[in-house]
């Protein structure tokens, strides 16, 4: 009776929501911390407190349902509850609610890492105003490319300071003219420049050294660079329409699509363009417009005398994209896009009646694929893309300099949510990454769906087309690790089987994958 | 202006005598010439190792050069007296402000040479909030004030952002006195996400001038040294920020514009987001105080715009900036005699420092003045004279509360000359050519006058207006901002008094002055 009064009353006044936030390394309490509570599946916060100097917060009277928690504070990135990394893209929600216990949670703040280090030349002078970058290597499986993470430069005693980093392994690189805007000269009349050189002093980024830090650690990246002579690069372009206000830059090629942008762009009068201190070396020149949209892109080589470029867009890559989206109603408009590699734009177009579409000067480099039905505003994902005359790594496309392309990419219009739950000793367990994974064994990475569970154990995969899937949940490590063919291939044998079918129903559950934790080495 | 003339004079006398020399001095010997000399450190005179010593002949021959030795010492050779030897060293400069010294190889047919480099100094330290608290992404500015016709500006010299310590570091400052100023946050991003700031809602931190202060006079100037790292550590409080909204009106589709945003003659960089698109823009976290917004398109046609906003205790939005090409001020000087045409160029020049483009006219044979492409706004009127009676624009007594030139224009400018002056004769007390300053208050504005004393064919005195003056010399040119009230208040003591009477001559002999390295007075 006693009982039934006290659930009653709970059910009237709502349930706590409560913890401690501490410190990532060393597990203080933190004060002063703004935590925000938001209702999952919604946009803005429901309501917010800050931490006292017991790191405590606690929310009361919340209706049952599930919640992500949200923290701030001076010193550290923004960051939300159950975060394995700074730079995690899953986290975990809290559920309130009947026989859920939400009011004792800890919540560590994830510490920023630092890389640090003296870039000197070969005499060992400080280099001053040299542009810093830090990479990690993103991506998975076959689609693996260096990303940057940071950029920073150096000071006039050399010193640079890359802050906020999430932990993992860096490349560092410098490159520039010193202090370009009084420089001063070497024996040959110019002022000295330095190519991309990465740590500890090499040109050749295979031949980079990587420095690993974790959170809280300050790493160091001393880079030694040699000086080489700058010269003047003009040239003119054609073949193509350029719009005023259009620019050209060079950048590197880091040898697996990505490019790294030597100094600075500069305009295009007319359509010729002159830019000034370039280190010789080889670069990929992009003529860019006003809207970010690439008019050319052409592989130079700049030699030790001032050069003399032309470049010509037509000589750009065609490609003809052929798409086959299964389950489509007949007649549906379909877009689909070409987005140059981690930004929203690209060419686009709507398919033929034969789901065809040929764009005809593309630049070479990296691209992914975007299909969209205006009609049902669906996001259609690919399930395999293949090519001819350009490679395909995941989901990547890497687009030559020229030539025929021919890109057939398969899709499905029809997807599942699949619900599910993680246990672990007959319990559900929060906090798991969940991976799935088709059983065919040729499935390409951009299929694989990846969540991680929340505080009742409870996890979604979205947009599943139906079919034979492996399902996987792992305790540890970061999500993009398994967003990976080479590492899921060795827990083929571990994985729990699962028939997806249309219009999918019930939870699924899914026991903890018993297995050591898996490492890309 | 009487500077113009006698620089014109000075530069007919020179060539007269280049010619004459000509005449007489053998040619100039072909053949290779030896380069030798010393690389020092300025003020120390400590010889300089590793300094680049590059000798650029035509631009046919590549230039070639040498390193300093330990002892400072070069040596290369010249297969031609035509050509010049540069001079650098990183971290250094040359006493001429550029980074290289150029000197024609022909100099060192006169034996070696020895090159003063000036090293360069720093200023770092650590800003913290009020808990003591390292404030990452603080913009931080060194300023120094440039002083010019006796008005300081003051420029930003090498700006920095606090890292996540909430350190950072002003580097390569030419010796002198600065002042640190702190400027507001800027969002830290991570790449994956961002450093919020210290305190929640719409705060600013700044601007704030070491070690406090929103004022460069309520700060403290750091005197910088070469090769020395001067600190300045402060703390910040966070303050509210307001925004202000508008509209760039007149803009082309994706033409590119700059806008610039600054309070009380100081820009603010940084804070501005422009959306070329169409044409809005919006600059937040900022204190309250009187904006100043320029937008000029970079297309080179020369149009641009101007709005004053009070921005107080809300957010102002509708602050729209309207391109035009510049407008056209008349004027006329109304005085029949010599005046009429006063020969020298009439300034209209910012208001009290504004930042802005100064414009010129010169009278006609009619005594017509006209001022084509005026950006709208306020100006002061400037003429190199001191018996201006008075400047009048409609009912607007220009010279003593400025002159608003609005988008339609404004009144044309009348221009009336005292007829009746005094005879100032001026002399200095070490006999040297100086320039000598002459000022006279009229109302907010002083009017201010120069003249080279003890120049060649110089006449070293002047009319004047009935009234009371201050005149002096300064040690080196541009160095006491003499427009500055509180300066100005210091120096009417110390500058010679001089009371001008109709039909007289009056003798005075101008004291020397000099400045404090901040505008002051010694």
């Amino acid at each position: 009776m006693i009982l039934a009064m006290l659930a009653l009353l709970a059910q009237a006044s709502g349930y706590p929501l409560g913890g401690t936030v501490v410190h990532g390394a060393n597990g203080s309490p933190l004060k002063g911390v703004r935590v925000r509570l938001i209702e999952s599946g919604k946009a803005s916060e429901l309501t917010s407190m800050l931490t006292g100097a017991d790191g405590r917060f606690r929310f009361e009277a919340l209706p049952a349902g599930k919640y992500m928690i949200a923290a701030e504070r001076n010193g550290f990135p923004a960051q939300m509850y159950g975060q394995k990394a700074l730079n995690a893209p899953v986290v975990t929600g809290v559920v309130v609610g009947e026989g859920q216990d939400a009011s004792d949670l800890v919540f560590p703040l994830i510490p920023p890492a630092t890389i640090s280090g003296r870039v000197i030349d070969e005499k060992g002078e400080p280099l001053p105003g040299m542009t810093v970058v830090g990479y990690q290597r993103r991506g998975v499986g076959q689609a693996q490319r260096l990303q940057f993470i940071r950029r920073g430069s150096t000071n006039d005693l050399g010193e640079f300071r890359l802050y906020g980093l999430p932990r993992g392994d860096y490349l560092v690189s410098v490159t520039g003219i010193p202090f370009q805007s009084l420089p001063a000269l070497d024996v040959s009349g110019t002022p000295a420049g330095y190519g991309l050189t990465f740590h500890p002093g090499v040109q050749d980024v295979s031949k980079a050294a990587w420095v690993h830090v974790e959170p809280a650690e300050e790493a160091r990246a001393d880079v030694r660079a040699s000086a080489s002579k700058v010269v003047r690069v003009s040239g003119t372009l054609k073949g193509t329409e350029i719009p005023n206000n259009s620019y050209v830059w060079l950048a590197v090629a880091l040898g697996d699509g990505t490019y790294f942008q030597m100094g600075q762009s500069v305009y295009i009068y007319g359509s010729s363009f002159q830019l000034g201190g370039v280190p010789p070396g080889r670069y990929a020149l992009f003529a860019v417009t006003q809207g970010r949209r690439v008019i050319a892109r052409q592989t130079v080589d700049v030699a030790d005398d001032p050069s003399n470029v032309e470049i010509d867009a037509s000589r750009m890559a065609k490609v003809r994209m052929k798409v086959n989206v299964r389950g489509a109603k007949p007649g549906e408009t379909i877009v689909a896009s070409l987005l140059t590699y981690g930004e929203r734009w690209g060419p686009q177009g709507t398919l033929d009646s034969k789901g065809e579409i040929l764009f005809g000067a593309v630049a070479a480099g990296l691209y992914t694929v975007s299909i969209v039905s205006p009609d049902s505003r669906v996001q259609i994902s690919p399930e395999s893309i293949t090519a001819e005359g350009a490679r395909v790594r995941g989901d990547l496309i890497e687009l030559p300099e020229s030539g025929q392309v021919t890109l057939t990419v398969n899709a499905n219009v029809q997807s599942e949510i699949v619900n599910g739950r993680v246990h672990k000793d007959g319990r559900p367990v929060s906090g798991m990454t969940v991976v799935l994974i088709p059983a065919r064994n040729e499935a390409s990475v951009i299929s694989y769906r990846i969540d991680q569970s929340d505080s009742d154990g409870s996890f979604k995969w979205r947009n599943v087309p139906p079919g034979e899937y492996l399902m996987f949940a792992f305790e540890d490590g970061a999500s993009w690790d398994y967003m990976d063919e080479g590492v899921m291939q060795g827990f083929r044998n571990l994985g729990q089987p699962l028939t997806v079918r249309a219009a999918q129903k019930g939870e699924v559950r899914l026991e903890v994958t018993r297995v050591p934790q898996p490492s890309r080495q | 202006m009487w500077n113009v003339v006698v620089c014109l004079a000075l530069a007919l006398t020179a060539s007269k005598r280049d010619a004459f020399q000509n005449e007489v001095r053998p040619q100039i010997p072909k053949g290779p010439v030896e380069i030798k000399g010393v690389v020092r450190e300025s003020g120390t005179g400590q010889p300089l190792a590793g300094a680049t010593v590059v000798l650029e002949m035509t631009r046919a021959t590549p230039a070639s050069g040498v390193e300093t030795g330990p002892d400072g010492a070069f040596s290369l050779k010249a297969e031609s007296p035509n050509g010049t030897v540069k001079i650098s060293k990183r971290g250094f400069r040359t006493k001429s402000r550029s980074n290289q010294e150029a000197i024609p190889v022909l100099k060192f047919r006169d034996g070696a040479q020895t090159v003063d480099l000036v090293r360069l100094g720093a200023i770092a330290g650590r800003i913290v909030d009020e808990n003591g608290e390292a404030l990452v992404g603080i913009r931080v500015e060194a300023i120094y004030k440039r002083i010019r016709d006796g008005a300081g500006r003051m420029i930003a010299y090498a700006t920095a952002t606090t890292d996540d310590r909430g350190q950072y570091r002003l580097w390569y400052l030419d010796p002198g006195s600065y002042w640190v100023k702190a400027l507001g946050r800027q969002t830290v991003m991570t790449g994956y996400g961002e450093f919020p700031p210290p305190k929640e809602g719409e705060f600013t931190y700044g601007p704030s001038y070491f070690p406090s202060g929103a004022t460069p006079a309520e700060g403290q100037a750091i005197a910088v040294e070469g090769g020395i790292t001067s600190d300045a550590n402060f703390q910040l409080a966070a303050s509210p920020g307001r925004r202000i909204r508008g509209r760039i009106l007149g803009l082309a589709a994706d033409e590119p514009v700059t806008l610039e945003l600054s309070r009380d003659g100081e820009s603010i960089a940084g804070q501005i987001k422009v959306n070329l698109a169409n044409g809005a823009f919006e600059a937040a976290g900022l204190p309250p105080g009187e904006y100043r917004l320029l937008a000029t398109t970079r297309t080179g046609d020369g149009r641009s715009g101007e709005e004053i906003v009070q921005l107080g205790s809300v957010d102002v939005s509708g602050a729209n900036v309207v391109l035009s090409s510049g407008v056209r001020v008349k004027g006329q000087i109304l005085d029949a005699g010599p005046e009429r045409r006063f020969g020298a160029m009439a300034i209209l020049r910012p208001w009290r420092g504004r930042s802005g483009e100064e414009s010129y006219g010169r009278p006609s044979e009619g005594g017509g003045i006209e001022w084509t492409d005026v950006t709208p706004g306020k100006y002061e009127f400037h003429a190199d004279r001191l018996n201006l009676a008075s400047v009048r624009s409609g009912n607007t007594d220009v010279l003593r509360d400025g002159l608003l030139v609005t988008q339609s224009g404004c009144e044309p400018l009348e221009i009336r000359f005292e007829p009746e002056t005094a005879k100032v004769e001026l002399s200095l007390e070490d006999g040297k050519p100086r320039i000598v300053i002459l000022l006279r208050q009229f109302g907010e504005q002083v009017l201010a006058a120069t003249r080279y004393v003890n120049q060649m064919g110089e006449p070293d005195w002047v009319a004047l207006a009935p009234g009371d003056y201050r005149v002096f010399s300064e040690f080196t040119s541009n160095e006491i901002e003499y427009r500055d009230r509180a300066v100005l208040d210091t120096l009417w003591n110390r500058a010679a008094a001089v009371k001008a009477k109709a039909g007289e001559t009056v003798k005075v002999t101008v004291p020397l002055l000099q400045g404090d390295g901040t505008g002051g007075v010694r």
